[in-house]
């Protein structure tokens, strides 16, 4: 196989499986924030996540920022 | 479930029926009594692969709906000495009129009869494919050396991998060309396998008798002289633990996402 039809194929595969990947983050993203929304007023279109490496030995976090409604605040005071 | 392996590819015409059709054969002359359902409502084809098209009588559409028995739905292949079962497709309905629950319940009564239930799932990755999957526990992916069979094949893993009910999942690649292998646009083997990430159970060759035989309804591996017929046989006995598979899995390129996400074995 030349290289020039390997680097298409990964190419291809690549595109493919980052628009997949991106579904099962929005996928998730959804599932924490309905839970989370029969807790808190959750304002659920700013909900933002990621995978972020926390120290030189490459360990990772998932980091979930859930933005509470407004309104839901206010109604408290 | 353990013994209901699904044939499935996303891209049409890669050869799932012919290697059901033969790789149920072989598993039946094992002595091991397999039955070979085919998923591909309205578009009826594995009977006449394996022969039995003269016999049916009543249909996997007519079983989950209750319009017949499982003895009437089953279609045995006396040469075979009625080791090999069939359950053919309607030719007149659609997907959508098999109910996935009377579907798992006609599964379960197979479970009691044979040894193994090699489902026949239809090109795509719609309703049929979705019904043809749900309940097995291992998945065969039918891959031509093509890429876009390749890309289509890419598809159906990862609706595989994330499908609710876990699955084993293995590639065949078929309609091999060893000849080809050093030719720059052909895609070898190994980077097939390299490249979708997934266990290899067996390779097949392209082998213009495959037409022969499916056109005359005597399954190709009978002929037991025939290389196609050593490759389907090594697969047969893979699959009834006859013999451990030898070819690995390679390493997968996957998002950061894919890695981080917990496996739920
Ligand atoms: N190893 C092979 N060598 C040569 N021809 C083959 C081989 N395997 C399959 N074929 C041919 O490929 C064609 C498609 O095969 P088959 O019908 O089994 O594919 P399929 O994946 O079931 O198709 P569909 O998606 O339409 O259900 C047939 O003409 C068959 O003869
Ligand atoms: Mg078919």
């Amino acid at each position: 196989m030349s290289s020039k039809l390997s680097n298409r194929l990964k190419s291809i595969l690549d595109e493919d499986r980052k628009v997949l990947s991106k579904n099962s983050e929005r996928d998730l993203k959804k599932k924490l924030a309905d839970i989370m929304s029969s807790y808190f007023s959750i304002d659920k279109r700013k909900v933002r996540i990621n995978i972020v490496k926390t120290n030189y030995q490459s360990e990772y976090k998932l980091t979930a920022d859930m933005p509470i409604k407004k309104s839901a605040l206010d109604k408290e005071k | 479930m353990p013994n209901i392996i699904v044939f499935t590819s996303g891209k049409g015409g890669v050869g799932k029926s012919t290697l059901v059709a033969n790789i149920g054969t072989a598993i039946a002359l094992y002595h091991k009594k397999v039955v070979i359902i085919d998923m591909d409502i309205g578009l009826r084809n594995l009977d006449m692969i394996v022969g039995l098209e003269r016999k049916i009588k009543a249909n996997i559409v007519d079983l989950t709906k209750g319009l017949c028995s499982l003895k009437d739905a089953l279609v045995y292949d006396a040469r075979t000495k009625n080791k090999l079962a069939l359950i053919a497709a309607s030719q007149s309905d659609f997907k959508k009129d098999i109910n996935l629950f009377k579907f798992r319940a006609v599964l379960s009564d197979l479970e009691t009869m044979f040894d193994y239930i090699l489902i026949d799932s239809p090109a795509g990755i719609e309703e049929g494919f979705n019904k043809s999957i749900y309940y097995a526990k291992k998945a065969m992916v039918v891959v031509n050396p093509e890429i876009s069979s390749i890309r289509d094949a890419d598809r159906v893993l990862a609706l595989l991998e994330n499908h609710r009910i876990k699955k084993e999942i293995s590639l065949i690649i078929n309609r091999y060309r060893k000849e080809l292998k050093k030719k720059r646009y052909y895609i070898p083997s190994d980077e097939i396998i390299e490249l979708l990430g997934a266990p290899c159970i067996g390779v097949i060759s392209e082998d213009e008798r495959v037409l022969r035989q499916n056109n005359s309804g005597i399954p190709f591996v009978y002929q037991s002289n025939l290389q196609i017929s050593t490759e389907i046989k090594e697969i047969a006995e893979t699959i009834i633990g006859k013999k451990k598979n030898r070819i690995t899995k390679k390493n997968q390129t996957k998002s950061l996402w894919d890695k981080m996400k917990k496996d739920s074995s």
